[in-house]
């Protein structure tokens, strides 16, 4: 049973006391007796009404500036002066407290921005404040849950089909060295011999390049790259114990049907990485993508160890990836690319041991946007997609290829080939359409009046196709942003709001800085992305933003399109050569067969 | 017994911090055991308002502290914890430590003056203290009444005009040095906790009012109507006393304070009360009429720092950068105006601070 308290709301202000009034009412429906007086009192008055009606508590609200502390601090003394400090308790609430500033100013207890008025009741009660307990609690979600990848539009599922069994034939007497080394890496990890391992290391460095080679072979790092050391790593596992022994992580959630929101890291360093990772999942995000370096595209084979490196992406090894993921919070979602390069079923294996959440394959955009040869890329991913369905890994089908100036109808012709090559061998693909101002918008004007109707178009269009789940990236907003970081927070929250309002399962965001930094990213501009995301979310809550009737109309426009480009695909013989020839995005599109790995795949010997 | 000390900044960055560092160091030097607490929180590397950093407090091996539980984590002293007593504090409950590895601190002490009471007696009585130093402010004085003087740190941070800065800190050195009254009459006040008229006629009873303050117009016209009909000699105040309520009062009774005494607790809930000039000119009306203001306890100033330095807000900037008004100027108007040492600590060092304390031990 709980005394019922006295309490004197006091706003020291002139003109604001709306969360004095927002705690009445909490301490009233609890029970408790409150008096709210005006605004614009003096100190003075205000002690005088304590001293009147004989309070137990008071909570006084200021907003602080220069020069209001030390009005805070004369307050507290003139209540002591007045002799009643020691039987009056006194709170101190306003956007700039801290409890170092309350107990610098002398008060019992210091409110600041984000104070629940349950935690000023519980201060009322002398109890002790504990959040409630959904709130101190982050689930994670499985944002493929719910769909069952049923096609609508039979046409393209008729045509699709047919497109993967040429895929599944062209590749079933073909291997790679990616495969191979995939095959001792698994065996590696799964060997309990020392002297095994060694035998399986040099195997392993047969099948790499020379630089991955010579790394195996004499130690001898690529430039730029080095291992961290021990007192490097002993740091990185202590900064790891303290950030998760007080972190408390934001929601940016509103509403139920708000995405996810992923972040993506690739800084070079581990150590940096986690702490974006850890400041992001702070303010909130739901997911964490790890970019690899681009040289590691180009590279066939993986090093061993905590690597870290002066370029983009950050290396890919067991370690790396073993420490980022136990970095992370139990809720996080965490994704490792596999979308191109020559390490694709590699990848895939050490996201899947480690375990990774998601990863992320696609073909078309990997070999026409991401410099990897369309055969060689065709052969690793089927592997890859296997080793995605047996590690239970939902993987996104990017198509970045967008912004190389490829259509929206031929890179969703090609996302919605791997997603039904994923289906067919068991996995579940997750479409990833862009939400950005592509070169094709530029050109055609879609985007000349708005950036609501395009996007949607495109989510009106993928639900016509198929029930799958939809993640919209990569990160949304690409090209809408500028160097000022407050235009770019606000287009990435009103895109992720717009994403909400269409429905979809999840989004990545980049950061107020990411498009023009010139360099590593910060992360106080992650966090005025993740804070206008949230602040969008809280924003529109269940109402949406309504697209102008062109949405519906390029929506079939682009169906159309996709209809027409996998008939062409199909008529062509086979997915490799469609690529090659730019069937699913051309030279004069902007998009370019890549060379890593050309002339590279081996026929499979039994 | 020991002698307790309350250091006073007038404003943020009034050199208090340095002035309490410097005494410390001289103290270590004579090898006399000292303890610190502050009245709330302060030490703090970044000043909370202006971002500019503040120097903290090193405190060496059996240094005695009391601060909130949470700041024995920062800094890079390491401690004994003696006692954890049952002040609460936002940075959690007030801990009595001894240092066992020198470094620097941060206190956040108790922040009433029945706690300092506590621990002041925890120090002197149990811990052999000698010396305790109670870091403060101008904006909390109120628990100051718990220590035998103090130690005013001022300077351009309160006022860059000089003058001004000199007229405020003599109307707090003679507020502060008010008369004190007869033991006799101390028995009589000393458990009065509401204001108390006292009739010239001994065989008249005590007229005591509902309030212990005297704080605004009702209790004044109160105090005037009593004052109309009953002889009174003696006007006690036992709590705080603000500056409207003062000017009213003495308005009101004027000429009548012939042969009144006015008696208050202690300077500090005259100070408080209000603008300090403001209140010496309502206590000097007081005498010109011929009545008299005494306290049950006076709090002496002992000495007065100087700080000419004061963060200086730059527009164009956007941002605080430091600024400094003519040091010797500062010194020489204040020590031609005020009684005690004036002192530069930077330049001069504090052996003459601590000679004022040591000759109160």
């Amino acid at each position: 049973m709980i005394d019922k308290k006295k309490v004197l709301l006091a706003p020291l202000d002139p003109v604001h006391d709306i969360g004095l009034k927002m705690i009445k009412r909490g301490l009233e429906n609890k029970g408790h007796e409150t008096i709210l007086i005006p605004p614009d009192y003096s100190p003075e008055e205000i002690i005088k009404s304590i001293i009147d009606n004989d309070v137990d508590i008071v909570l006084v609200s200021r907003t602080l500036g220069y020069g209001v502390a030390e009005v805070l601090g004369k307050f507290i003394d003139l209540a002591e002066a007045s002799g009643i400090r020691d039987k009056v308790k006194i709170g101190i609430g306003g956007m700039a407290v801290r409890p170092e500033l309350a107990a610098e100013l002398g008060f019992d207890a210091g409110f600041g921005p984000g104070t629940s008025v349950d935690e000023a009741v519980a201060f009322v009660e002398g109890r002790e404040y504990v959040p409630a307990e959904n709130r101190s609690k982050k689930n994670k979600k499985d944002i493929t849950e719910g769909y069952d990848y049923l096609f609508h539009n039979k046409k393209i599922e008729k045509l699709l089909d047919s497109i993967v069994d040429g895929i599944l034939d062209y590749v079933s007497d073909k291997t790679t060295t990616a495969i191979q080394r995939a095959q001792i890496r698994r065996q590696i990890l799964e060997s309990n011999s020392e002297s095994e391992k060694q035998k399986l290391r040099r195997d392993y460095s047969k099948l790499c390049d020379d630089v991955i080679k010579s790394f195996y072979e004499s130690g001898k790092y690529r430039e730029k790259t080095r291992p961290m050391t021990n007192d490097e790593v002993d740091a990185l596992n202590q900064y790891v114990d303290a950030v998760n022994s007080r972190m408390n992580p934001l929601y940016l959630q509103h509403v139920d049907k708000n995405p996810v929101v992923f972040i993506q890291y690739g800084t070079g360093c581990p150590f940096m990485d986690i702490a974006h990772i850890k400041s992001c999942e702070a303010w909130g995000a739901d997911g964490a993508v790890h970019f690899d370096p681009s040289w590691g595209a180009r590279t066939e084979g993986f090093l061993e160890g905590y690597i870290t490196h002066e370029e983009d992406g950050s290396v890919i090894t067991y370690e790396n990836l073993k420490s980022i993921k136990k970095s992370l919070l139990p809720n996080t979602l965490w994704q490792v690319r596999a979308h191109r390069g020559l390490n694709t079923p590699e990848t895939v294996l050490l996201a899947g041991k480690i375990g990774a959440d998601l990863t992320k394959i696609n073909i078309a955009y990997g070999s026409l946007g991401g410099g990897t040869d369309p055969e060689r890329l065709t052969v690793d991913a089927v592997e890859a997609i296997k080793y995605a369905a047996e590690f239970n890994m939902p993987f996104d089908v990017v198509t970045n290829e967008e912004l190389c100036g490829v259509p929206a109808y031929k890179a969703f012709a090609g996302m919605l080939i791997v997603s039904k090559l994923g289906l067919r061998l068991g996995a579940k693909p997750i479409l990833q359409p862009l939400f950005c101002y592509s070169p094709e918008v530029m050109i055609s004007g879609q985007m000349e009046d708005n950036y609501v109707d395009f996007n949607a178009a495109k989510i009106y269009c993928l639900r016509n196709i198929v029930n799958a789940p939809i993640w919209c990236g990569a990160p949304i907003g690409f090209l809408t942003q500028t160097e000022d970081r407050v235009q770019s927070s606000l287009m990435t929250s009103l895109q992720a709001s717009l994403a909400s309002s269409l429905g979809v399962d999840g989004i990545s965001i980049a950061s107020s800085d990411e498009a023009f930094s010139g360099g590593p990213i910060t992360i106080p501009a992650r966090i005025d992305t993740l804070r206008a995301t949230q602040s969008s979310f809280r924003f529109f809550g269940q109402s949406n933003i309504v697209p102008t009737d062109n949405a519906h109309k390029w929506a079939k426009e682009i169906e159309e399109g996709i209809e027409a480009v996998l008939e062409l695909v199909l008529k062509n013989g086979n997915f490799v050569n469609a690529l090659y020839q730019g069937i699913l995005g051309s030279k004069e599109d902007g998009a370019y067969p890549g060379r890593a790995g050309r002339d590279s795949v081996m026929k499979k010997i039994y | 017994m020991g002698i307790a000390i309350g250091i006073a900044g007038t404003a943020k960055n009034t050199g208090k911090t340095t002035t309490t560092s410097a005494i410390f160091n001289e103290l270590y030097k004579h090898k006399i055991q000292v303890a610190l607490t502050s009245i709330g929180y302060d030490g703090e590397e970044i000043d909370n308002i202006t971002g500019l950093p503040k120097p903290r407090l090193f405190v060496k091996k059996n240094t005695i502290l009391a601060t909130a539980k949470k700041c024995l984590e920062a800094g890079n002293a390491d401690y004994d914890i003696l006692e954890t007593t049952d002040i609460s504090t936002p940075l959690g409950k007030v801990c009595i430590v001894k240092v066992i590895k020198e470094g620097l601190a941060v206190v956040a002490g108790p922040n009433k003056g029945s706690q300092l009471n506590y621990i002041k007696s925890r120090m002197f009585n149990d811990l052999n203290c000698k010396v305790i130093l109670v870091d403060g402010a101008l904006n909390r004085l109120a628990p100051m009444i718990e220590t035998d003087g103090i130690i005013l740190a001022t300077g351009a941070s309160r006022n860059t005009d000089i003058d001004v800065l000199v007229e405020e800190t003599k109307a707090l050195y003679e507020l502060l040095n008010l008369p004190t009254i007869s033991k006799d009459d101390l028995q009589f006040l000393s458990d009065i906790k509401k204001i108390a008229l006292v009739p010239k006629d001994s065989n008249a009873k005590t007229v005591f009012l509902k309030y212990g303050s005297l704080i605004d117009n009702e209790i004044v016209n109160e105090i005037a109507d009593i004052i109309k009909e009953i002889d009174i000699k003696v006007i006690f105040i036992p709590a705080l006393i603000s500056e409207f309520a003062l000017k009213t009062l003495n308005d009101s009774i004027g000429n009548s304070w012939a042969n009144k005494d006015l008696i208050i607790s202690d300077p500090i809930k005259l100070i408080i009360g209000g603008n300090p000039e403001t209140m010496l000119k309502e206590v000097n009306r007081i005498k010109c009429n011929d009545g008299n203001i005494k306290a049950l306890k006076n709090i002496p100033l002992l000495a007065i720092t100087v700080n000419p330095f004061y963060p200086k807000y730059r527009f164009d900037k956007s941002s605080y950068e430091p600024g400094y008004i003519n040091k010797e100027n500062l010194l020489n108007k204040m020590r031609t105006s005020i009684e005690v040492p004036v002192i530069d600590i930077k330049q001069e060092g504090p052996s003459r601070l601590l000679e004022s304390i040591l000759s109160r031990i």
